[in-house]
Order: structure tokens, then C-alpha cells, then sequence
């Protein structure tokens, strides 16, 4: 009973953790520009998300050791460093663009400007840490995260043509901006694959104390949780795609994203976005911030958990601290809080082989894992889907620059 | 694996260089065009009472951001005069459309912002049109 109950729970936390700024920022540009067409590289990523997130929640389970912890024991200290070092600066990309998410959402509620947000949120993100036990963090920015199933509800109200979003699950070729498409391909596959969500995974569960037995409950909430959360980004691109693109709204700027559930819901739309946006980029920013201080204690090999108390875990507490404070500076400083989130996305997709390649390695391990080791359909499907998003990353980064769109 | 992304590179790089000042300029305005389809849309949300008047007053003055920048890449373009002239009257009119908009949503002025709501549709339709000409 108490297993079905976590079961639940899990699956209706990974639905409503699922979406975060990067979905938001993908999402919403690929629908608005090529309509249905990009719904393939959602489905694709989220294909390895499961596969990951399986993988790292089992490490957890059978070994009752976060990844970070073991790959650094396993393969070394300086294997470990320049894959830390890397996976650091994405963490305080992606927490900056978070940040920048609730500091929006709170520009279209009150009207002030960014800026003047940058610092409150960074102290709201920080006491949430401060106060909050992981139970608390992971459970209600989650549930309220659920409000995000707006955008699937306004995509069903909108009558998408079910053939066009069907054919949207199939690569093809775009009829037009293809350095656009290939580069906003890589960005979705960045934002459903995000680094931080696998330390973040694997460490919860050891802060859940999950043994052996979890391991179904695990591959239940992994491929349920993400592939239901799939569908709220799916919700958003033909949401994008029913009201934006036939207007020639393309999403430059997080104000266009907004009017997208004006017309499904009017008066609430406006606001039901700016709340979506909030919950979704404060529960995400909780998570990359607690990964950050998960990725340092555990490479470093000091105290965590975020249910000790402070004085227990200092350098843990610190650590979120100060990436709080680093994060909160791209909107204190000016930064428009979209391209940070595309750049970021897209970085996080070509930063893709740093993070699986380490969790494959320690998956294979059989003296680790015993019979609960990778199989040989986890294996290829990530190891091909990852060096795919790696050949799509390099190719397009450049493309991007180059086209300059 | 090298020699092929390098040829995709280079093959994409100098189908940018092969561009005419003219389909450039084309490319070139394309923000500031969604950006009209933006403040239509806006316009007739707020008309619809959907969305807050801060809300448009916000995306006006984004949306004047990159028609500026837009006006001065028209204003710097190779491209034939007719073509930058026909640009850059559509512009103007959005431009001018905008401020009134930014004016019109604070007096709650609707018969304004309904008229800036056709101008931002028409001068989004002779860019769009341009753009398919491409």
C-alpha cells in the first residue's frame, strides 16, 4: 500500500517536475515557427530521459550511493574533475535561466521589471532550501507544478488536426530556416535531457532511503512520470503551433510565449501562464541548485542532505548559497532571460556524452549492480540517441552562429 | 566523420555569403515582422479584456526595441531602394502604431487601439507577403 501510495505520488511529482523554462522556451519556438514539425525530438529526448532517469533512480536503489559519489570513487578524482567542472557551469547556466523564469512570470503578474526581481527570488529560492525538508521541496513544488497540464488542456481545446500532429512524431526535412529547426531540434533534446534531473534523481532517492525494492517503483515513476510530463510539452508546442504560428508569431521574446492561452482561456490564460511559469522554473531552480550542492558534497565527499540541519551540512548549505546568488545575476545584470535559456538548452545538449558516458560506464558495472546491470537495449538506445544529439549539437551550434537567426 | 561536418559547414556558410542584399534584408526583417503579429495579437487580447494593460504596455516597448533595431539594418541594407522603402514605410507605421498603443491602452482608449490593431495587421501583411516573395 505504502509502495502504490509513493508510486503515485512519484508519478504525479515527475508529470508535474517535467516542465521547467527550457520546455517553455523550446516549446513554445518550435511550434510558434514550424507548427507540429519538431514533435519528433521531444519524443526522441524524452525516449532517453527514461532510460536515464531509470538508470540513475536503479543506481540509487540497488547501491544506495548518489552517481557523483561513486563515479568519483570509482574512476578517480581526476577522471571525475573535468566532467564536474563542466557539469558546474551548466548547473549555474541553467539555474540563471531558471531564475530568469520566475523573475518573468513575476514581470506579467506585477508589471516591474526583471531586474528589480532578481534578488527577491534568489532569497525565495534560498529559504525554500534553507527551510524546507527534501520531502516538502520535492512534493509541493511538484503537485503544484500539475498546473502546468493547462497547456494540455488548451492544446485539446484548440482541435489540432490529429493527422499533422501525428506526422509531427517523424523527423522530416523543413521547408524552410533549417539552421532555425536543427538548432531549436537540439534545444527541445536539451531541455527534456537536463543534466542536473539524473544527480538530482539518484540523490533523492538515497534521501528517500530506497533499497532493492524500489527498483519497479522506480521504472514505473520513469517511464509513466516522464512520459505523462512529456505530454504537457507536447501540450505547448501544438498550443504554439494552433495560436502563434498562423498569426507569423515567431517566439523571440518570453512576451509572445505569453499570449499563448489568451485565446483558449481568455481573461485566465494570461494568468494561468505567468503561474505555470513560476511553479514550474521555482521548482526547477530548487532542484538545479540542490544538484549543484549534491554534485560538490558528493565529489568533494562532505556531509549532505537536505534534511540535516545547516550547522551539519555547512559547505552543502553553501554551496546552494552561492549559486543562488551567481545564478540571480544574469537577470541583475540585464540578460534576456530567453536566449539564456536557448543558449543554455542547447549547450546542455551538446554537453550530453559528459554526463551519460560516466552513469553508462557505472551501469555496466556488475560488481556493483549485480543483475539489476544494464541490458543491452538501455545501452544502445542511449548510447545511440546520445551521440545523435552530439552530431545535431556540433553541427548546429555553428549553424546558428552562422545563420544568424 | 571531421571531413563531412567540415564540408556541411563550410557548404552552409557559403550558402549565407550567396545570399542577394535583397533576400537577406528579407531574412533580416522577419522579427520585426512577428513583431507586428504581436502586437495585433496583443491589441485585440486587451480589447478582448484578456490580457492586463501593463501586459501590452511591456511588449510595446519590447517590440519598439527591435523595430529600431530593424529600421537601422533597413536604413545599412545593399538592397534595392524600392525594396528598403517599402520596408521601412511598414515600419514607421507600426512604429507609430506602437506609440499609440503604448498611449492609447493607458486612457483606455479602445477605438485607438482598435485602429493601431488594423495598422499593425496590414503593415504584418505587405512584410509577410514580401517574405513569401523570397
Amino acid at each position: 500500500m505504502k509502495k502504490a501510495l509513493q508510486l503515485a505520488l512519484g508519478i504525479l511529482t515527475a508529470i508535474g517536475g517535467f516542465f521547467d523554462v527550457g520546455n517553455i522556451a523550446t516549446c513554445s519556438q518550435a511550434g510558434a515557427a514550424f507548427r507540429f514539425q519538431l514533435i519528433w525530438s521531444l519524443l526522441l529526448a524524452t525516449i532517453v530521459v527514461i532510460f536515464l532517469v531509470e538508470m540513475s533512480g536503479r543506481f540509487a536503489a540497488v547501491t544506495q550511493k548518489a552517481l557523483p559519489d561513486t563515479i568519483r570513487e570509482h574512476f578517480g578524482f581526476t577522471f571525475w574533475l573535468v566532467p564536474f567542472l563542466i557539469l558546474t557551469v551548466i548547473h549555474l547556466l541553467v539555474l540563471g535561466a531558471e531564475i530568469g523564469g520566475i523573475c518573468f512570470a513575476l514581470h506579467l503578474v506585477t508589471g516591474l521589471p526583471l531586474q528589480v526581481w532578481a534578488l527577491p527570488v534568489a532569497v525565495l529560492v534560498w529559504l525554500f532550501l534553507w527551510r524546507a525538508t527534501f520531502k516538502t521541496i520535492e512534493n509541493s513544488t511538484s503537485l503544484l507544478g500539475l498546473i502546468t497540464l493547462a497547456f494540455v488542456v488548451a492544446a485539446a481545446m484548440h482541435h489540432p488536426p490529429t493527422h499533422e500532429v501525428l506526422a509531427g512524431a517523424l523527423p522530416t526535412m523543413p521547408s524552410h530556416d533549417p539552421e532555425n529547426y536543427w538548432f531549436i531540434a537540439v534545444s527541445i533534446i536539451g531541455a527534456v535531457i537536463a543534466p542536473y534531473l539524473f544527480y538530482f534523481y539518484s540523490s533523492g532517492a538515497v534521501e528517500d532511503q530506497w533499497d532493492v525494492s524500489y527498483v519497479p517503483v522506480n521504472r514505473a515513476v520513469a517511464v509513466m512520470g516522464m512520459g505523462f510530463g512529456s505530454l504537457v510539452s507536447i501540450g505547448a508546442i501544438v498550443v504554439a503551433g494552433m495560436v502563434l504560428a498562423p498569426r507569423g508569431i515567431r517566439v523571440t521574446d518570453y512576451h509572445q510565449a505569453a499570449l499563448m492561452l489568451t485565446q483558449a482561456f481568455p481573461f485566465w490564460g494570461y494568468v494561468l501562464f505567468a503561474v505555470s511559469m513560476g511553479i514550474a522554473c521555482l521548482g526547477a531552480a530548487i532542484e538545479v541548485a540542490l544538484s549543484m550542492s549534491y554534485s560538490f558534497a558528493q565529489t568533494f565527499g562532505w556531509n549532505w542532505g537536505e534534511d540535516l540541519e545547516p550547522a551539519e551540512d555547512a559547505r552543502f548549505c553553501l554551496v546552494y548559497t552561492v549559486s543562488i546568488l551567481l545564478g540571480s545575476l544574469f537577470m541583475l545584470f540585464g540578460f534576456d532571460p530567453l536566449k539564456l535559456t536557448i543558449l543554455t538548452m542547447a549547450i546542455n545538449a551538446a554537453v550530453l556524452p559528459v554526463v551519460a558516458i560516466p552513469m553508462l560506464l557505472l551501469m555496466n558495472d556488475r560488481t556493483l549492480l549485480r543483475e539489476h546491470a544494464n541490458g543491452v537495449i538501455s545501452n544502445v538506445v542511449t548510447v545511440g540517441i546520445v551521440l545523435l544529439t552530439l552530431v545535431l549539437a556540433v553541427v548546429s551550434i555553428p549553424l546558428m552562429i552562422v545563420g544568424g537567426s | 566523420m571531421r571531413r563531412h561536418l567540415a564540408f556541411f559547414l563550410c557548404a552552409a556558410l557559403a550558402t549565407c555569403r550567396q545570399q542577394s542584399p535583397e533576400q537577406k534584408l528579407l531574412k533580416e526583417i522577419d522579427p520585426a515582422a512577428s513583431w507586428m503579429a504581436t502586437l495585433q495579437f496583443a491589441g485585440e487580447q486587451w480589447l478582448a479584456n484578456s490580457v492586463p494593460t501593463r501586459f501590452v504596455r511591456a511588449t510595446v516597448h519590447a517590440a519598439q526595441k527591435d523595430l529600431k533595431k530593424t529600421a537601422r539594418t533597413v536604413d545599412q541594407s545593399q538592397a534595392a531602394q524600392s525594396l528598403r522603402d517599402t520596408v521601412r514605410r511598414q515600419i514607421d507605421v507600426a512604429t507609430a502604431a506602437a506609440a499609440a498603443v503604448d498611449r492609447a491602452v493607458q486612457d483606455n482608449d479602445r477605438r485607438t487601439v482598435a485602429m493601431s490593431v488594423q495598422r499593425f495587421a496590414a503593415a504584418h501583411e505587405v512584410l509577410r507577403k514580401l517574405e513569401e516573395s523570397r
